[in-house]
């Protein structure tokens, strides 16, 4: 089907990892489209080829077969500078927050908006706004040492949107929050799609995260997509095996039940 | 022990022979020792910086990724680095008359301690930047920010206080060499423990210079420590 807004755009992509003379497929013939503005999520057991797979997107990863495009460009085809400006147009965060521990909270805003080349005073302006925005401004001091899990990842959100990216790339970033601190995260990341337009790329494998928050879905097991579609279709109606587990754990963990059947 | 270094000391400050003699040599000793420590080590520790980066960067999924440039890099190092410094300094004779037109005296002395200097840095410097979160480098990556910047501005601050204990450590190490180099004429505290203490069989001036070389390690190490506990307090 034609879709015209698709804003990323995987055409039969796969990736091989060697290593001591053995090939690992982490990401074995995907075609994907993700539509502009969206919340797409990418399920899946760890191991699944997720994080191989969206890294695809910035190309922290470089896929072996197929293209990905991104924005329009094929990725694969940038040198080193055109990736690099890409690169401002995609921000990023990650479970283990990632900040810079000999940093301040706003000296990590400002990171990426000295890589932009953007002048001192419009860049303290916009970390000012950032950290409002995520409700951190009187942290700006602070080192990410002295902030709790949550604060931190508001901090990197901060950080990621510094350069007003058109994608957001979030893996597994709440995976290591308590319950009510992702739900936090999660309200937090709704907005950035809403208010600023933002697509995102969510990596979870908690089907819950993705019931919350995503439009659409894809479901990865040992590096292929066995099923993509909007939330709901899939979870009124899992197809494949995979789904069908998450699926019934969710399930399982909402009744409070241990059954094996 | 404790006993004789005290008799020492309190010999050495009372003697005639020390007042008149000794200890002004004592004074031109400790002088050359700190040139020969300060200029090795800033030499050889901007060289084994330069060399200990090459190492780190070069392994495998790394920044530099490049293996035959990282198994050579490796290679020359655990060439160099296990040999005793006392034999080094003479198997490079050669190579120190051609650099610097002779193998005697202080300057002569300071060609092989840099060399050597340069490779033990190297492996502190990489043992240091190994133990960095390669999650703060993989985010640096995703901002688009370049493989040197990542290096100059990201993942030396980040590894701070453990590079500059690492590197009070190489300051001991290279007070250790400045010693020996004592035995070709190279002046400094080994030198002078070396001539008037040990072979005019007099403890008191041996004694004398490792009192000196224990207190200037001493306040090296303490000053590395105390930065060192205020980057980490902070920054955790």
């Amino acid at each position: 089907m034609f879709r015209i807004a698709s804003i990323i755009k995987f055409d039969n992509v796969s990736k091989e990892f060697k290593a001591h003379g053995s090939t690992f497929s982490a990401v074995k013939n995907v075609s994907l489209e993700i539509e502009r503005g969206s919340i797409f999520g990418v399920i899946g057991h760890s191991g699944a080829g997720k994080s191989t797979l969206v890294r695809l997107i910035n190309q922290l990863e470089t896929q072996t077969h197929g293209v990905v495009e991104v924005l329009g460009e094929n990725v694969g085809s940038l040198n080193e500078s055109e990736l690099k400006k890409l690169r401002r147009k995609i921000g990023m965060i990650f479970q283990g927050f990632n900040l810079f521990k000999s940093k301040r909270v706003w000296q990590n805003v400002e990171f990426p908006l000295k890589l932009a080349k953007i002048g001192k005073t419009e860049r303290i302006e916009k970390v000012e706004q950032l950290l409002e925005f995520v409700g951190l401004s009187e942290k700006r001091d602070a080192f990410p040492a002295q902030l709790s899990g949550g604060q931190q990842q508001r901090v990197a959100i901060a950080r990621a949107l510094a350069t007003n990216p058109e994608i957001l790339l979030a893996d597994e970033a709440t995976s290591a929050l308590d319950p009510e601190t992702t739900l936090d995260v999660l309200k937090l990341l709704k907005r950035v799609n809403r208010e600023f337009g933002i697509t995102i790329v969510l990596i979870t494998h908690t089907m819950s995260v993705v019931r919350l928050i995503c439009d659409e879905i894809a479901v990865m097991d040992s590096g292929e997509i066995v099923e993509v579609g909007a939330v709901k279709e899939i979870f009124d109606n899992p197809k494949a095996t995979a789904t069908k587990n998450f699926v019934n754990t969710l399930e399982q963990l909402e009744r409070g039940v241990l059954d094996d059947e | 022990m404790m006993s004789s270094f005290q008799d020492a000391l309190i010999f050495a400050a009372t003697d005639a022979q020390w007042q008149k003699s000794l200890i002004p040599k004592l004074i031109q000793a400790f002088g050359e020792t700190l040139y020969m420590v300060s200029t090795t080590i800033l030499i050889g520790g901007i060289l084994g910086l330069v060399l200990g980066l090459a190492l780190y960067t070069t392994r495998r999924g790394n920044l530099f990724e490049n293996v035959v440039v990282y198994q050579v890099l490796n290679v020359v190092v655990n060439i160099i680095r296990p040999i005793p410094f006392i034999i080094f300094l003479t198997a490079v004779r050669p190579l120190t008359i051609s650099v610097v037109g002779t193998s005697i005296g202080t300057v002569a002395a300071g060609f092989p301690m840099i060399i050597f200097c340069t490779v033990a840095t190297s492996r502190i410097v990489e043992q240091n930047l190994v133990s960095a979160d390669p999650g703060i480098i993989e985010a640096a990556r995703s901002m688009g920010a370049s493989r040197l910047r990542i290096i100059a501005q990201i993942l030396i601050p980040e590894c701070l206080a453990p590079l500059i204990l690492g590197y009070a450590f190489i300051f001991v190490a290279v007070v250790d060499m400045s010693a020996m180099a004592g035995t070709v004429a190279g002046g400094g505290l080994g030198d002078f423990a070396l001539q008037y203490g040990y072979r005019e069989m007099d403890d008191s001036v041996t004694l004398v210079a490792i009192v000196v070389i224990i207190i200037l390690v001493q306040l090296v190490q303490q000053v590395a420590n105390i930065v060192a506990k205020r980057l980490l307090k902070k920054r955790g």
